[in-house]
C-alpha cells in the first residue's frame, strides 16, 4: 500500500514538472511558433542564480526564490529581445535551429565562467524533507511540487481570463494577425509569452535544483526534453495538451520503472520515449491535438 | 485624410497593386470596387500595413504611416475590419469587444462605448457570453464592426462586409453602416457587391488588375451602363 | 497571407519541373562530379604532402562530409530539422565493432554476447553489408513514425531518437560494452577509403536532390498542400529520404570505426549533432555543396578553436585554458546564421551552377539551355515570357 502511495506521488511529482515546463514550452509556441530549444537553459538560469545569491551570503530562502524567479523572467524576456525577435518572421525550422544555438552558447557560457562540474546549492536543503502522515512517510518536496504547479496553473487560468494582455494572448495563439490590428503591439505580447514560460521556468528550477541538490551547466536540458516530448504527447501547442501530456508523461515513467526489471534501469528513458512514438503512430496529433487539415484557415 | 500615392504590392513575382493613387476626405464614404483578383484586399491591406508596400506613399491625417507596424497605424486612428471577419471564435463576444478596445485607456469611456455597441447591435448583447465561433455570419459581421469600433477609430476601413450573408442581413448590415456616417466617421468600403455600396457610397473607385481604371462620384458610376458592365458585371436593366 | 500566395506559386513551379522540365540526371551527375572531383583532389594532396595527425584530421573530415551529406537528403530536402543522424552513424560504427572485432577481442569485452556475435568474426564486405542493413532496417522502421508527423513534432522525435540510440549503447552491455570504450577493432580503414566514401555520398545526395522523389519533397517542404494536390504522396518521399540519409550515416560510422579502432558512445551523441549541424547550417543545407563547404570550413575552424581552447603559449604569452569555447563557437556560428545568413554560404547555388556563372564552363555543365535562377525554382513566366496573375 505504501508502495503504491509512494508510486502514485512519484508520478503526480514528477508529472508536475514535465507540466510546468511543457507549459512554458507550449505558451511560446503557440503565440509565436517558436520551438524554444533553450529553455532548458533558463531552468539552468535560476538555478545559478540561486547558486550566486548563496554565494554571496543570501541565505534567507524568502529572497532567494523569489529573486530566482524574478531573474529568469527577466532573463526569458532577454533571450526573445536579442535572438529570437530577428528570426520572428522565419519559417519554423530557422526558429528551432536558433533556439538550439542559444542553448548551445548558454551551456558553454556556464561552462567558461563557472564550471562543468556540478555546484552544490545547499540552501534549498530545507525544502527537500520527509514528513510522516499517518502510516505514509512522504517527500515534502513532492508536495509543494505539486501544490506549486497547482496554483501556478490556476494563476495562468487566471491570467488568460481577467487580464488584456491574457485575453490579447488567447487571441493572438488563434490569430495574430488580427490581434494587431486591434491595436495591441505585438512585441507586448510575445514579450509577456516569454515572461510567463520564464516565471514557469523559475518555479521548476527551484524544484530540480532542490531535488538535485546542485547546479551543472546541462541541468536543464533532460526536464525540457521530457517537456518537449510531453508536449508531442499532449498535442503541439495546446496548453491543455502540454498539462495532460506532462501528467501522463510522469505516469508513464513510473508505471515504466515499476514494471521494469530493475538491471534495465538505465533504458528508462528509451522505454518511454519508445512508447511515446508508438502512441504517435496511433495519434500523430497527440492526445488532445486537433487534426489540423492543411488548407485549413491558419491562425 | 487619407492619400495613397503610387502604392505597389508585390508577392513574390506576382504584382497585385501596380501604382495607385487615391485619396479619402474626412467625412466621406469611398467605395472601393472591382472583381474577384483586382488587388483590393491587397491594397486596403497595404494601407494598415498588413504587407509591406513594395513602393509608395501612405498618409493619414498628412503624416506618412508607410513605415509604421500595424498596431501603431491603429493607434493613429485607423482600422480595418478584415474580409472573413476573423473574429476570435476562442473568445467570447465581451473578449473580443474587449480586445477591440485595446488601445483605449480609460475604463470608463470604454465602458460606455460598449454599452453604445450592445445598443447598436442588440444580438450581441444577447450573445454577450458566448464564444464568438458559436455565432451565425451575420453576427460574427456585427461582432466585427463592433469590434472595430471599439478603438474609436477616425477612419474605418470595411472589407468585403456583405460576403457570403444572406441577401436579408446584406440590407441589414449596409444600413448599419449608413448609420455609422452619423458618428462622423470616414469609412473606406471595399466590395463587390457594387449594387448595394453604391447606393449609399459618395465617391467610388474602380480597381481591375492592380490599376484603378476610374473614379469618381457614385452618382455618376450607378448611371454608367458601360461602366457597371465592363468592370463590376453588374447586370443593368 | 502574402508567405503564403508566394509558396503556392513556388510548389507549383517546382512541381512542373518534375514533370515538364525535370533536371536530366545527366545534368545532375555532372554538377555532382564537379563537387566530388574537388573534394578528390583535395584529399589527394591530404595524402601526398599532409603530416600524419593532418591526415587524421582530414579523415574526421571526410566521416563528417559522409554524415553531413547524409543529413542534407533528409533536412535539406523535407526542411524537417533532424538530430537524431549522429545516432544512425553510431549504429553503423557499432555494428561494425561488434561484427569485425576479431574473437580473442570479443572473449574479452562481449564474451556474453547474444546472437552468437562472440564466437564470429565477419571479414570487411560482410561487416560493411551487414551493418548497413541493420541501419537501414533501423531507419525504416524508425522513419515510419518521423514521415508520418510534421515540422516540429518530427524534430522532437528525432531528437528523442538520438536518446533511445544513446541509452542502448550505453546500457545494453553485453553487445556494446556499456559506457565503457569497445577497442580492437581491426583498422582496415585509411584516408583513401574516407575519399572515396565522401565522393560517393556526393554524388547519391545530388542524384536524390534532382530526382523526381527529390524535387517533390522540396516541393513539399515549400507547401504542402499544393504539392498533395497535386498527388505527391509526401509520406512516402520523406520516408525515401529518411532511410537514404540514415544509411549514408551508417556508412560515416562504420569508416569511423574501422580507422579508430576504439569507439566510445559518447563520440555519437550531442556533441557529434550540433558539430554536423552547425557544419550543415554554416554551408547551406538546400545544397550538397552546401554541406561540404561547412565541413570544409568548420573542420578547419574548429581545429584552430581547440587550440586556443586548450590555453596555448602564444608570443611568450600563456594563455589560460578555456573549456566551452568550442561550444560556444557552434553556438553563436548557428544563431549568426539563422539569423543574418538562414541559408548558409551557398544558399540554393551548387557548385556547379555557381560555376555555371562563367560561360565557357558554363556550356558544358549544363548542355541544355537552361535558366539558372539563384531565387530557386524555375521562372514561371520565362517560359510564357510574361508575369500574370490571371
Amino acid at each position: 500500500m505504501e508502495y503504491v502511495v509512494q508510486q502514485i506521488l512519484n508520478a503526480l511529482s514528477f508529472g508536475a514538472e514535465y507540466s510546468l515546463l511543457a507549459l512554458g514550452l507550449a505558451i511560446v509556441f503557440s503565440i509565436m511558433g517558436l520551438v524554444n530549444f533553450a529553455h532548458g537553459e533558463l531552468v539552468a538560469i535560476g538555478g545559478y542564480m540561486m547558486y550566486a545569491m548563496a554565494a554571496i551570503a543570501i541565505q534567507s530562502l524568502w529572497w532567494i526564490l523569489p529573486l530566482a524567479v524574478l531573474f529568469t523572467v527577466i532573463a526569458a524576456v532577454l533571450l526573445e529581445r536579442v535572438a529570437f525577435r530577428p528570426v520572428r518572421r522565419a519559417p519554423a525550422t530557422t526558429g528551432l535551429l536558433t533556439a538550439f544555438g542559444v542553448g548551445l552558447i548558454l551551456q558553454n557560457i556556464f561552462l567558461l565562467t563557472v564550471s562543468a562540474r556540478p555546484r552544490a546549492v545547499p540552501v534549498l536543503g530545507p525544502l527537500n524533507q520527509t514528513w510522516s502522515v499517518g502510516p505514509f512517510t512522504i517527500s515534502s518536496l513532492q508536495v509543494m511540487e505539486m501544490l506549486a504547479t497547482g496554483v501556478a496553473i490556476a494563476l495562468l487560468l487566471l491570467f488568460f481570463k481577467r487580464t488584456p494582455i491574457g485575453v490579447a494572448m488567447r487571441a493572438a495563439a488563434f490569430d495574430f494577425a488580427t490581434v494587431r490590428l486591434m491595436g495591441v503591439r505585438a512585441n507586448r505580447v510575445i514579450a509577456a509569452a516569454f515572461a510567463v514560460s520564464g516565471f514557469l521556468a523559475g518555479i521548476a528550477a527551484i524544484f530540480i535544483i532542490a531535488r538535485r541538490g546542485a547546479v551543472d551547466p546541462l541541468l536543464g536540458f533532460n526536464p525540457v526534453l521530457k517537456a518537449f516530448v510531453a508536449c508531442v504527447l499532449g498535442g503541439f501547442g495546446s496548453l491543455p495538451g502540454a498539462v495532460v501530456g506532462g501528467f501522463a508523461l510522469g505516469a508513464i515513467e513510473v508505471l515504466i520503472l515499476v514494471i521494469m526489471p530493475q538491471h534495465w534501469g538505465g533504458l528508462r528513458d528509451a522505454a518511454v520515449f519508445g512508447l511515446v512514438g508508438a502512441l504517435l503512430v496511433w495519434r500523430p496529433q497527440g492526445l488532445l491535438g486537433k487534426t489540423v487539415e492543411l488548407g485549413d484557415k491558419e491562425a | 485624410m487619407l492619400e495613397v500615392s503610387d502604392l505597389f504590392v508585390r508577392y513574390g513575382r506576382i504584382e497585385a497593386v501596380r501604382g495607385i493613387s487615391l485619396a479619402v476626405q474626412k467625412g466621406e464614404i469611398v467605395a472601393l470596387l472591382g472583381p474577384n483578383g483586382a488587388g483590393k484586399t491587397s491594397l486596403i491591406s497595404a494601407i494598415m500595413g498588413l504587407v509591406p508596400p513594395a513602393t509608395g506613399t501612405v498618409r493619414f491625417e498628412g503624416k506618412d504611416v508607410a513605415r509604421l507596424d500595424v498596431e501603431d497605424r491603429v493607434r493613429a486612428g485607423m482600422t480595418l475590419t478584415p474580409e472573413g471577419r476573423h473574429i476570435f471564435s476562442n473568445l467570447t463576444v465581451a473578449e473580443n469587444l474587449m480586445l477591440g478596445a485595446a488601445t483605449r485607456k480609460k475604463a470608463g469611456e470604454t465602458n460606455e462605448d460598449r454599452e453604445k455597441m450592445l445598443d447598436m447591435f442588440p444580438v450581441l448583447r444577447e450573445r454577450y457570453r458566448q464564444l464568438g465561433g458559436t455565432l451565425s455570419g451575420g453576427e460574427q459581421q456585427m461582432l466585427a464592426i463592433a469590434r472595430s469600433l471599439m478603438c474609436r477609430p477616425k477612419l474605418l476601413m470595411l472589407d468585403e462586409p456583405s460576403l457570403g450573408l444572406a441577401p436579408r442581413i446584406v440590407d441589414q448590415i449596409f444600413q448599419l453602416i449608413t448609420n455609422l456616417r452619423g458618428f462622423g466617421l470616414t469609412i473606406l468600403l471595399v466590395e463587390q457587391n457594387a449594387h448595394e455600396a453604391l447606393k449609399f457610397a459618395d465617391r467610388a473607385y474602380i480597381i481591375s488588375t492592380g490599376r484603378i481604371e476610374f473614379s469618381g462620384p457614385a452618382q455618376e458610376l450607378r448611371e454608367s451602363k458601360d461602366l457597371m458592365q465592363a468592370y463590376l458585371a453588374v447586370d443593368v436593366v | 497571407m502574402s508567405d503564403r500566395l508566394f509558396a503556392q506559386q513556388s510548389a507549383e513551379d517546382w512541381l512542373r519541373t518534375t514533370e515538364g522540365r525535370k533536371v536530366s540526371s545527366t545534368r545532375s551527375l555532372r554538377g555532382a562530379m564537379v563537387l566530388a572531383l574537388v573534394t578528390i583532389v583535395i584529399g589527394l594532396i591530404m595524402l601526398s604532402f599532409g603530416e600524419p595527425y593532418q591526415q587524421r584530421l582530414a579523415f574526421a573530415a571526410y566521416v563528417n562530409i559522409v554524415v553531413v551529406v547524409g543529413l542534407q537528403i533528409f533536412m535539406g530536402n523535407s526542411n524537417v530539422a533532424n538530430l537524431s543522424h549522429a545516432g544512425f552513424m553510431g549504429i553503423g560504427a557499432y555494428m561494425t565493432a561488434v561484427l569485425s572485432t576479431p574473437l580473442a577481442m570479443k572473449a574479452m569485452q562481449i564474451p556474453d554476447a547474444p546472437f552468437g556475435l562472440a564466437t564470429t568474426e565477419y571479414s570487411v564486405v560482410p561487416t560493411v553489408f551487414i551493418s548497413l542493413v541493420v541501419v537501414a532496417v533501423v531507419a525504416l522502421i524508425t522513419g515510419m513514425i518521423v514521415a508520418r508527423l510534421n515540422g516540429i513534432a518530427a524534430t522532437i522525435v528525432t531528437l528523442a531518437l538520438l536518446i533511445i540510440i544513446h541509452s542502448v549503447f550505453e546500457h545494453w552491455s553485453e553487445l556494446f560494452r556499456g559506457n565503457q570504450a569497445f577497442f580492437g577493432i581491426p583498422k582496415e580503414a585509411n584516408l583513401e577509403w574516407g575519399i572515396v566514401a565522401g565522393a560517393l555520398a556526393i554524388i547519391v545526395a545530388r542524384l536524390f536532390k534532382d530526382s523526381r522523389a527529390g524535387v517533390q519533397l522540396r516541393a513539399c517542404a515549400d507547401n504542402e498542400l499544393a504539392a498533395r494536390a497535386m498527388g505527391v504522396n509526401v509520406w512516402r518521399m520523406r520516408l525515401v529520404a529518411w532511410v537514404l540519409g540514415g544509411t549514408i550515416c551508417g556508412v560515416g560510422g562504420v569508416l569511423f570505426s574501422y580507422y579508430m579502432g576504439t569507439i566510445n558512445a559518447r563520440s555519437f551523441h550531442f556533441h557529434q549533432v550540433f558539430l554536423t549541424l552547425a557544419m550543415l547550417i554554416l554551408g547551406g543545407m538546400r545544397t550538397v555543396t552546401g554541406a561540404v563547404l561547412g565541413v570544409i570550413v568548420l573542420s578547419v575552424g574548429m581545429e584552430l578553436i581547440r587550440y586556443v581552447e586548450g590555453g596555448p603559449l602564444i608570443v611568450g604569452v600563456q594563455f589560460p585554458e578555456m573549456l566551452g569555447l568550442s561550444g560556444l563557437a557552434l553556438g553563436v556560428i548557428i544563431v549568426g546564421f539563422m539569423i543574418w545568413r538562414p541559408n548558409g554560404l551557398m544558399a540554393n547555388l551548387e557548385l556547379d551552377e555557381a560555376l555555371g556563372q562563367y560561360k565557357r564552363l558554363g556550356r558544358w555543365l549544363q548542355p541544355r539551355s537552361m535558366v539558372l535562377d539563384s531565387e530557386g525554382p524555375p521562372r514561371a513566366g520565362a517560359r510564357d515570357g510574361k508575369t500574370s496573375k490571371n
